[in-house]
C-alpha cells in the first residue's frame, strides 16, 4: 500500500468519524452513521472501511465501529 | 447552511405563500436543473433515491438494463479512488476540476493515475492537459434544451446556430455510449425531454411543445398541476407540519498555527465566471486581469509587504505566488483571493477538507502564511 493510498484510506475513516460526531441526534448514533453510509457511500467505500476497522480499529470512533457492523457492504 | 435557512423560513412562516421563500443565489444558471435531473450520485431525476426499488424498476424497464441500488461516487471519492488504483476512467463535460477543485496536487495526481480521461469542453482547459481524449463542446448558443432556474422555472434554450463541432453534446454522449455497447437512440433533444417527463412525476406535463406554448413553467407540472406550481407547500409540507433539522455549529478541523497564522478565504468576483475558461478570453480581463491576494495593512506591514509586491502563499497543501493588494475590506488575520486564473494556482493551497454531509470542499478556511517572494512570479 502506497503512502497516498494510506492517506486516502485514512480519509475514509476521518469522514466516518466526522459523520458520527455530527449526525442530528445523539441517540442511535451508530444506526444513523450506518444509514448515512448506506445512502451516500459506494459499496467499495464501505468495504474498505470494514477492512480498516479490522486492521486499525484504534483510528475509529466507537460508534463508527458499531456502524460498520450494521451497514451492509 | 441550507437546512438552517429552511428551518428559519419555516419557523418564521416565510414559506408557502406569495412573496416569501428561500432564494439561493447559485454560481451557475442551471444548478437547479442539474440537481433536478439526478446529477447527484445517489438519486434519479426528481430527487428519488437509487435504493427505491419501484423507481429503479421504471428506469430499468425503459432503458432495458438492470440498475444497481447503491449510490455512485462523488468527485472527491473518485479522486481518492483513482489514487488508490480502483477508479480508472472519467468523462468530464464542461467542468475544469484541475482548476476549480481544492488541493490541485491531489486532483492532478488522481487524473494522472487514471487509464482514460475524456474531456469535452469549449476550450482546452486545465483538466484537458490530463486528457487522453478531448472532444469539442458546444456553447449555449448552439444548444437545444432547457435551463431550470432557482425558482424551479423550466425555460427553453433554443440554438441560434448549428453546433460548430457538427454534433450536439448529447449526441456525442450517445455516440460514446453506443461505442461502449449501449446504443441510445434519441431522434432529437425533445425526445429526451419526453423520456424525462415519462419517468419523473414532477415533470410529467413538461415537453418542448408545451414550453413553446406557455413560455416557461415551474415544476411540479403534471395532471395535479397542469399549469405548474409557482408556490410549493401552500397547504402542507411533505412531512406533517414540517420537519426541522438539527444543524449544530461544526467547527473546521483546519487550524491556524505559528507556521500558518493567517486564514485564507477564496471566492469569486462578478467580472469573471468561475474558473474563467470563458471570461478570460473576453474584455472582462480589463476588469480582472489577475488574481490578487487581499491582505490587511497590519498583516502586510508585519511581513514587509507593499501593495503590488509578489508574495508567496504557503499552506499545508502547497505553495503559490500572487501579487498583494493592501485592503481595508479584509480584517487582520484573514487574506482573500479569487481562483479565476490558472496561473495563480489558488487551489494549489486549498485543502481537501470537506463537510461531513455532502463532501462540499472547504474553500473558505485554509491556514496559510504569506511572505515576500521577491522578483517576478515564476
Amino acid at each position: 500500500m502506497t503512502a497516498a493510498t494510506v492517506m486516502t484510506s485514512h480519509r475514509l475513516v476521518a469522514m466516518a468519524n466526522q459523520i458520527a460526531n455530527n449526525v442530528p441526534s445523539r441517540e442511535g448514533v451508530a444506526e444513523q452513521v450506518a444509514h448515512h453510509m448506506q445512502q451516500f457511500w459506494t459499496p467499495p467505500m464501505r468495504r474498505e472501511l470494514q477492512l480498516l476497522a479490522q486492521s486499525e480499529p484504534e483510528l475509529f470512533d466507537a460508534a463508527v465501529l458499531d456502524a460498520v457492523a450494521l451497514a451492509p457492504v | 447552511m441550507v437546512m438552517a435557512m429552511a428551518n428559519l423560513a419555516m419557523a418564521t412562516g416565510n414559506i408557502g405563500r406569495r412573496g416569501v421563500g428561500v432564494n439561493p443565489l447559485r454560481g451557475q444558471n442551471n444548478v437547479q436543473g442539474a440537481c433536478d435531473m439526478g446529477s447527484f450520485p445517489h438519486e434519479f431525476a426528481g430527487y428519488r433515491h437509487v435504493s427505491d426499488d419501484s423507481v429503479r424498476q421504471q428506469f430499468a424497464d425503459i432503458w432495458g438494463v438492470s440498475l444497481r441500488e447503491d449510490p455512485g461516487m462523488r468527485i472527491p471519492n473518485m479522486l481518492d479512488g483513482a489514487i488508490a488504483g480502483h477508479f480508472r476512467g472519467l468523462y468530464v463535460q464542461g467542468e475544469d476540476i484541475a482548476q476549480s477543485d481544492p488541493n490541485t496536487h491531489h486532483v492532478t495526481a488522481a487524473l494522472q493515475a487514471m487509464d482514460c480521461v475524456v474531456v469535452q469542453d469549449l476550450f482546452l482547459n486545465e483538466t484537458a492537459k490530463y486528457a487522453h481524449v478531448f472532444l469539442p463542446g458546444t456553447s449555449f448558443l448552439e444548444k437545444d434544451g432547457t435551463f431550470t432556474n432557482a425558482e424551479r422555472r423550466i425555460n427553453r434554450v433554443r440554438p441560434v446556430m448549428p453546433p460548430r463541432s457538427g454534433k450536439a453534446e448529447w449526441q456525442v454522449t450517445c455516440d460514446l455510449s453506443a461505442a461502449m455497447g449501449y446504443p441510445m437512440d434519441y431522434p432529437n433533444s425533445a425526445a429526451i425531454m419526453d423520456e424525462i417527463a415519462a419517468l419523473t412525476p414532477t415533470f410529467a406535463g413538461v415537453s418542448f411543445s408545451y414550453l413553446d406554448k406557455v413560455g416557461s413553467v415551474q415544476w411540479p407540472c403534471n395532471d395535479s398541476a397542469p399549469l405548474g406550481t409557482p408556490i410549493m407547500h401552500e397547504q402542507q409540507f411533505v412531512r406533517g407540519s414540517g420537519q426541522f433539522m438539527t444543524t449544530p455549529y461544526v467547527p473546521t478541523d483546519e487550524r491556524t498555527t505559528r507556521k500558518y497564522p493567517l486564514v485564507l478565504t477564496t471566492g469569486r468576483i462578478l467580472s469573471q465566471y468561475n474558473v474563467g475558461a470563458q471570461t478570460r478570453r473576453t474584455d472582462n480581463q480589463r476588469w480582472h486581469g489577475e488574481d490578487l491576494l487581499d491582505i490587511h495593512e497590519s498583516d502586510a506591514q508585519l511581513r514587509g509587504i507593499a501593495n503590488g509586491d509578489w508574495i508567496e502563499v504557503a499552506s499545508r497543501a502547497g505553495t503559490t505566488r500572487l501579487r498583494a493588494r493592501i485592503s481595508s475590506a479584509i480584517p487582520a488575520g484573514v487574506v482573500y483571493t479569487t481562483f479565476h486564473h490558472p496561473v495563480s494556482g489558488t487551489n494549489v493551497i486549498t485543502t481537501d477538507n470537506s463537510d461531513w454531509a455532502t463532501n462540499c470542499p472547504e474553500y473558505k478556511v485554509t491556514a496559510v502564511e504569506v511572505r515576500p517572494a521577491g522578483g517576478m512570479s515564476p
